[in-house]
């Protein structure tokens, strides 16, 4: 749906003049923590109305509803994904609510950021990952957005007396926390670093001064992923890294990686990371 | 150079680094130019406008807010639901 619909001018246009647009993840509704009660109900009310209609219903769909929210119209999203099909249903809705057409109802804002609520003295890393095959998932990059509290990022840090040439490992448990997430765009998103077989980051004193300490980061990772969930063909996963790990007295660390080859069984893909603010 | 000869060297040399080889095709960047490798290079791989067509369309937070919405303006909603994490791509 993003990479098609929903990145179309004149379906965004019809959405932003005339809809309450609205997405929601399923696990946020379904699973054991999410969204509050009365929002699961509405959900399953709308699901339910969808059956009372004989509209096609299911987990991944696009609907339309009432202005005062009842199921109206539904596309399973193997046809919401069709942008033809988005605009009829669209363009349909339109003509028989004949809504009072206008500019967005809300500003437009960026979907991905940093999360809300992370503590402002904890290290906030925004990963980027992209293959550019198969199809729909090669037409946007992935992302994630990684939070390590003070405690935790505290173990990257050296110890004392830090001087050029100085090597360390990073933290362990850390760095698999970051590797982790080095794989591409894939229908299975489930990132347990059980995964890894084996992996290192290891920093090595570039500079010092002012007190400020500039390493570069080597590393690796070495991990099997499964493209689609609930599979057990997981394929061998690589990613060389490098980097650099920035360290100032009582700051966060400032760290931006990048691989320089990574391969998810014959997909090579490319992944960055850099640390950034916490949300206002 | 094609994105095919791209992908057959990313590929290439993927294979190399998974047989346990110490240095992958592309080399590593040395000591004196790594930060500017780095930052360039994660400057160059964020999204760009055209992966953020997305963040045009003008979505409220939950169903609730676009019911009171919807009535509030006399607007239908567009509901999309969805597994995974549409707004970051992972799904």
């Amino acid at each position: 749906m993003r990479a098609g619909p929903l990145s179309e001018s004149r379906v965004i246009n019809l959405l932003n003049q005339n809809f309450v647009c609205v997405y929601i993840a399923n696990d946020d509704y379904f699973g054991p923590r999410g969204v509050p009660g009365d929002e699961r109900s509405e959900l399953e009310r709308i699901r339910q109305e969808g059956h009372a209609k004989k509209l096609s219903v299911g987990t991944v769909h696009a609907y339309v509803l009432t202005p005062d929210g009842h199921t109206h119209d539904s596309l399973h999203v193997a046809s919401a994904a069709q942008t033809p099909a988005t605009l009829a249903m669209l363009n349909r809705a339109i003509r028989h609510f004949k809504p009072n057409a206008g500019g967005p109802i809300v500003a437009p804002a960026p979907q991905s950021g940093p999360p809300s609520g992370a503590p402002r003295d904890a290290l906030i890393l925004h990963l980027v990952s992209r293959a550019h095959d198969r199809g729909s998932w090669g037409q946007f990059p992935a992302e994630n957005w990684l939070v390590f509290t003070r405690a935790q990022w505290s173990r990257l840090l050296p110890g004392n007396g830090v001087a050029p040439g100085q090597t360390w490992e990073l933290d362990r448990d850390i760095s698999a926390g970051i590797l982790t997430y080095f794989y591409p765009q894939t229908e299975n998103n489930d990132a347990t670093t059980a995964r890894i077989q084996q992996h290192a980051l290891t920093a090595k004193v570039l500079t010092v001064q002012n007190g400020r300490v500039t390493a570069r980061i080597d590393g690796f990772v070495r991990m099997q992923h499964v493209f689609y969930p609930g599979r057990k063909d997981a394929q061998p996963l690589g990613a060389d890294v490098v980097g650099v790990l920035t360290l100032d007295p009582e700051k966060p660390p400032s760290l931006r990686l990048a691989t320089t080859a990574a391969v998810h069984g014959r997909r090579p893909f490319t992944v960055a990371v850099e640390s950034v603010p916490a949300a206002p | 150079m094609t994105y095919t000869t791209r992908s057959q060297i990313a590929i290439l040399a993927a294979g190399l680094l998974l047989a346990g080889c110490a240095t992958s095709i592309h080399g590593t960047p040395s000591d004196t130019s790594v930060v500017r490798w780095v930052e360039k290079t994660v400057a160059e791989r964020q999204p760009d406008a055209a992966d953020r067509r997305f963040d045009q369309i003008a979505w409220v937070g939950d169903i609730r807010t676009a019911i009171a919405l919807g009535k509030e303006h006399n607007r239908p909603i567009f509901l999309f639901t969805g597994d995974g994490r549409i707004n970051t791509g992972r799904c």
